[in-house]
């Protein structure tokens, strides 16, 4: 077989170089965008976990309470259990500096006493702090890294300005850390500081963020985790490092499901454009067939050799498709933690892309198989030419078959079963879904050769009274070659049914969150404690609530505060609130439960409003009770409503703020929401609460306008990954299409011979062919919105809410749809122009000759 | 009716070959010439620059008072759609049309309406004795009624000129016995010129004068 490959393949691969280029795009962007994802995925993972290890030092456990933090005393009740070496409590947090070059810095305020047994602070120079009373005096002291201080040029005493809650504020460097343990933790973008300052800078009152414990020698986990649970109660949670990061990777892995989609979708098509390549290479390479059966080689030989050709083709475009997935896994990367970042407030702080190699080879492997995949019934095919006839010029053998019945009825009853099975109660897990999703749509695919046969019938009249003779030839073209018309038909219409189904999630979800937006943003003005809705580092005190009311203008101050909590294995959003003020000024949108009944449940009681998607995936309803842990101990709550809310994929649940400061013991606010008196301006107010509090506090004040703006900046954002995966579903289906009108036009080169001899115009033949490339562009594109359609309702409404428990109502996106159409036709006239012209410049001899 | 004058064709590659070298002959009108000669002599070659699909690299081709070589490529498709019919030794017809729509295709280029399209194309299956290989694809036909089908579509246009580049070459000598009849009868009937390249002698003794070719030039012709 390698004797074939060298002497045969090598020539074939080389006489149809443009072909077999344009054929390999598709396993090679498959391929690319596989890799890169994965490498970004690695890449996130991996920062992720070396930092939080580095940063952990020796700690085996730490104990954390959720956003709100755990009361100092909780060391003390650490260090007594047995088998605890050393407990250290730990204040982190992530905040700007006021120079933008510098980026953000992760700031840990510990206890500069004992942390030297937890963490490794290996300084330069000979007096690492020079004056150590004088660091704990000082609370604006701050040790950095060595990298962060040659990045920017500061040494011992130099000063760095951070913006913290208390506004903008100067930190001296008195210690420079070696480029070793903690030092390497957020890319070197890190400071120490004292416990007590860290505690005052970032308004924490008398809490910690967490405790971290190192176990004495011998002593494992098991050991002392018991103790320790007893000790502390409900309401904390004790776990290893690396767990905490779980939850982020568990976000990242989200948008790498949609990414991992999109490249499933460009091998796949990929597939196709192999198959359609590798069809019309056994249909001219009959007579070579028929000879090399005629010098004794067998039909397995025979399929060998083209198996042995889609593999060497793989191979080239799966390595190239690393090599491309490398050089885009970067950008990848940064956009992925950007999203992340700005969707869900988390930092992730990566400039090196972490090259898997295992996932490398994975793609590789993927990439060849797709291609053996495609090239299988070509290959096949060729192992059943009929020597005799391949070698007798003129005779034909038809050798694929074009419309079967079966396929057909099979198409159809996946179809339907799938639809059916996709909405009933037992197919509820994601990985049910994900099968249902995937069966419909290799369904949809079957039924691509007999809708498409179908409406290129129906085209066949129009296409005669509007073009004459070159629209009836071009149509008549179209359903008297089926496998060739379904093939390109196939590779556009699952291109552009997965665009649909993007634009479909985008549009549903768009006009549920705007719907949603009219709602929820409703104050005249919103004063929050962070530059950003979505990443709550700092909170203010209650007591400025007071002060706030005192501004003139202000007539009524409402105390937000939300946070993360633990709720089976997922984390939704506690908010709380003045119930009573909100319910004066809002107007929730229920799905279950009445507004009047709201206040007498959830008034300084354990009354609970649920968001739609909470109730979903958790299954309460209307009048259950839930079991929340808080640092007061576990507390059931019932459910007083279900309300529409977009706040978190993990649902939201609604107390009123005296019942959350009750049991989570914080009076802390992380957005102050205010009405304003009647003929008092927003911006008015607005700029005298600056004026007021500009120089004791860092706030941000954004009036309704603002807030509205920032939202749709936010969603604008979130809908960002669809976007691309739309373009990249778009790229897929051009490509798609160029490649096989390309093969299909090379495949008719005796064809146009044919109709040249027989006294047929150029410019009859090139309108014929565009004509012909229109229809099927035409018909791709029906079809594809028919099944975007089919497949877009069927996410929104089914698989969506498995992933996170909304069901969007279903949009149908129709400008998107309708602009598809034009830009179809373009790029179908598009693609079959260059190819055309070259088959119209081939003398009609050759073409006649052309096998 | 044609006129060949010094026409010669040169390929340059890494050699040049000369597969013609000053040819010149006169056809007249519904004269039916045959052209002899061993394989490689230029015979086809010849052929296909008469008919317009090919162009000489010297000499000049002169149909019905038409200089072929002033032509640009559109002019040169209509001559070769109104004036020439091609019959190939390997039919050329295209696989994905029935009998019938493979007949109709130049009335189609031609733009004649569609149903003096259909009545045409049926009465010339007819002419042809495939009355029943209507909606029949080429893969579905034996050899000689593919060929037959082939004759029916050159003469679609009624062209005056019919050129046949080995009609029977590709058929057993009863079915090639067969077709020649065909081929001579319609000649008769639509009373066309006809110049065919053949290594039949049987075929080539049914026309009136037969031409001998090699190396690329005439050598020989006689009555």
């Amino acid at each position: 077989m390698f004797t074939l490959l060298r002497y045969i393949s090598i020539a074939e691969f080389r006489r149809h170089l443009l072909r077999n280029v344009l054929t390999t795009f598709g396993i090679i962007l498959g391929v690319a965008i596989f890799s890169a994802m994965r490498s970004a995925d690695s890449s996130l993972g991996k920062s992720l976990s070396d930092t939080i290890s580095q940063i952990a030092g020796k700690a085996v456990l730490q104990v954390t309470a959720g956003p709100g933090g755990l009361p100092e005393e909780v060391v003390d009740k650490v260090r007594g259990v047995r088998g605890v070496n050393a407990a250290v409590p730990v204040i982190e947090a992530v905040v700007h500096t006021s120079d933008a070059a510098q980026g953000n810095i992760l700031i840990l305020g510990v206890d500069m006493a004992g942390d030297g047994s937890m963490r490794d602070y290996s300084m330069e120079g000979e007096d690492p702090v020079s004056d150590p009373l004088g660091f704990l005096a000082q609370p604006d002291s701050v040790l950095v890294s060595k990298e962060f201080a040659t990045r920017n040029n500061l040494r011992e005493d130099s000063s760095i300005e951070v913006v913290t809650a208390l506004g903008k504020k100067k930190f001296t460097v008195k210690g420079i850390m070696q480029a070793n343990g903690i030092a390497k933790a957020f890319g070197g973008n890190i400071g120490v500081m004292d416990l007590y300052a860290a505690q005052f800078v970032f308004n924490r009152g008398r809490t910690i963020d967490r405790v971290d414990i190192a176990l004495d020698e011998g002593v494992k986990i098991d050991d002392v985790l018991p103790q320790l649970q007893s000790d502390l109660g409900s309401g904390y949670k004790i776990e290893p490092p690396l767990r905490r990061g779980r939850q982020t990777e568990s976000l990242i892995g989200g948008y790498s499901r949609l990414l991992l989609m999109s490249s499933l979708l460009a091998l796949l098509i990929g597939v196709f454009l192999i198959f359609n390549a590798f069809s019309v290479s056994v249909a001219q390479r009959r007579v070579q067939i028929g000879i090399l059966r005629a010098l004794g080689q067998t039909r397995v030989q025979i399929q060998g050799l083209f198996i042995g050709e889609s593999l060497a083709l793989g191979a080239i475009g799966s390595f190239a498709g690393v090599a491309v997935g490398l050089w885009i896994g970067h950008s990848t990367m940064l956009f992925m933690s950007r999203v992340v970042e700005q969707n869900y407030g988390i930092h992730i702080h990566i400039d090196e892309l972490h090259v898997d190699t295992f996932w490398a080879g994975v793609a590789f492997v993927l990439g060849v198989a797709a291609s053996a995949v495609g090239a299988f019934l070509p290959a096949r095919a060729a192992g059943h030419v009929d020597p005799a006839q391949a070698l007798q010029k003129g005779k034909y053998q038809a050798l694929f078959l074009g419309e079967n019945r079966l396929r057909r009825w099979i198409g159809m009853g996946l179809s339907i079963a799938c639809m059916a099975c996709g909405f009933s109660p037992w197919a509820k897990s994601i990985q049910a879904q994900l099968a249902i999703f995937s069966v419909l749509f290799v369904s949809l695919a079957l039924l691509v050769p007999t809708f498409s046969h179908l409406l290129a019938r129906l085209l066949r009249g129009p296409m005669g009274l509007l073009f004459g003779t070159e629209g009836r030839l071009a149509s008549d073209s179209l359903v008297q070659a089926p496998r060739r018309t379904s093939a390109t038909v196939a590779a556009l219409t699952f291109g552009l049914a997965f665009t649909l189904v993007m634009a479909t999630f985008s549009a549903s979800i768009k006009a549920s969150l705007t719907r949603w937006e009219d709602f929820v943003i409703n104050p005249d003005l919103n004063v929050s404690a962070s530059e950003s809705l979505t990443a709550r580092t700092f909170q203010f005190p209650a007591s400025l609530g007071e002060e706030l009311k005192e501004v003139p203008g202000v007539r009524q101050v409402d105390s937000l505060r939300m946070l993360e909590i633990e709720y089976h294995e997922r984390k939704p959003l506690l908010v709380s609130i003045e119930v009573n003020q909100w319910l004066r000024r809002s107007t929730p949108l229920l799905d279950e439960g009445r507004i009047d009944d709201l206040i007498p449940s959830m008034l300084g009681k354990n009354g609970v409003l649920v968001s739609n998607n909470f109730a979903r995936l958790f299954n309460v309803k209307k009048g259950n009770r839930i079991l929340l842990d808080t640092p007061s101990g576990p507390q059931h709550f019932e459910v007083a409503g279900v309300q529409v809310d977009y706040m978190s994929e993990s649902g939201s649940l609604l107390i009123d703020r005296e019942t959350y400061k009750r049991f989570w013991k914080d009076d802390r606010v992380d957005d102050f929401q205010l009405m304003v008196d009647q003929g008092y301006d927003p911006d008015t107010v607005k700029r005298e609460i600056q004026l007021r509090f500009a120089s004791s506090r860092n706030l941000f004040v954004l009036t309704n306008k603002e807030m509205r703006a920032e939202f749709a900046r936010l969603l604008d954002q979130f809908l960002k990954l669809q976007y691309v995966e739309m373009i990249t579903a778009v790229l897929v289906a051009t490509l798609g299409i160029v490649n096989s009108l390309i093969v299909s036009i090379t495949e008719r080169n005796h064809e146009i011979g044919i109709l040249r001899a027989l006294g047929g115009e150029r410019r009859q033949v090139r309108k014929a062919i565009m004509l012909e490339a229109v229809c099927i562009g035409l018909v791709g594109v029906t079809l594809g919105i028919a099944s975007g359609s089919v497949l877009g309702y069927y996410s929104v409404a089914s698989l969506n809410a498995i992933f996170n428990g909304w069901v969007f109502p279903y949009r149908f996106p129709t400008m998107w749809s309708l602009s598809l159409i034009p830009a179809v036709i373009v790029i179908s006239l598009l693609a079959a122009w260059y190819p055309c012209s070259v088959a119209l410049k081939t003398a009609i001899v050759e073409a006649l000759n052309y096998e | 009716m044609i006129q060949v004058k010094n026409v010669a064709k040169r390929y340059e590659g890494k050699r040049t070959v000369h597969a013609l070298r000053g040819v010149s002959l006169n056809v007249a009108r519904g004269e039916m010439v045959a052209m002899m000669g061993p394989s490689g002599c230029g015979k086809s070659t010849l052929l296909n620059i008469i008919g317009g699909l090919d162009r000489p690299s010297e000499g000049a081709v002169i149909i019905d008072g038409t200089d072929l070589s002033v032509l640009d490529d559109n002019t040169l498709s209509r001559l070769r759609r109104e004036k020439i019919g091609f019959i190939f030794q390997f039919f050329n017809l295209l696989p994905t049309l029935t009998a019938q729509e493979n007949v109709a295709l130049p009335l189609h280029l031609a733009r004649i309406r569609r149903n003096e399209v259909a009545a045409r194309s049926a009465e010339l299956l007819k002419t042809v004795g495939l009355e029943d290989r209507f909606d029949h694809l080429p893969d579905e036909l034996s050899g000689g009624e593919q060929q037959r089908v082939a004759m029916a579509r050159a003469l679609a246009l009624q062209p005056p000129v019919i050129l046949a580049d080995e009609p029977t070459g590709n058929l057993d000598s009863k079915t090639g016995q067969e077709v020649l009849l065909l081929f001579k009868k319609l000649q008769e009937q639509f009373g066309v010129t006809v110049i065919m390249v053949t290594h039949d002698s049987v075929a080539a003794a049914s026309c009136g004068r037969i031409l001998s070719m090699r190396d690329g030039q005439l050598v020989d012709g006689r009555e």
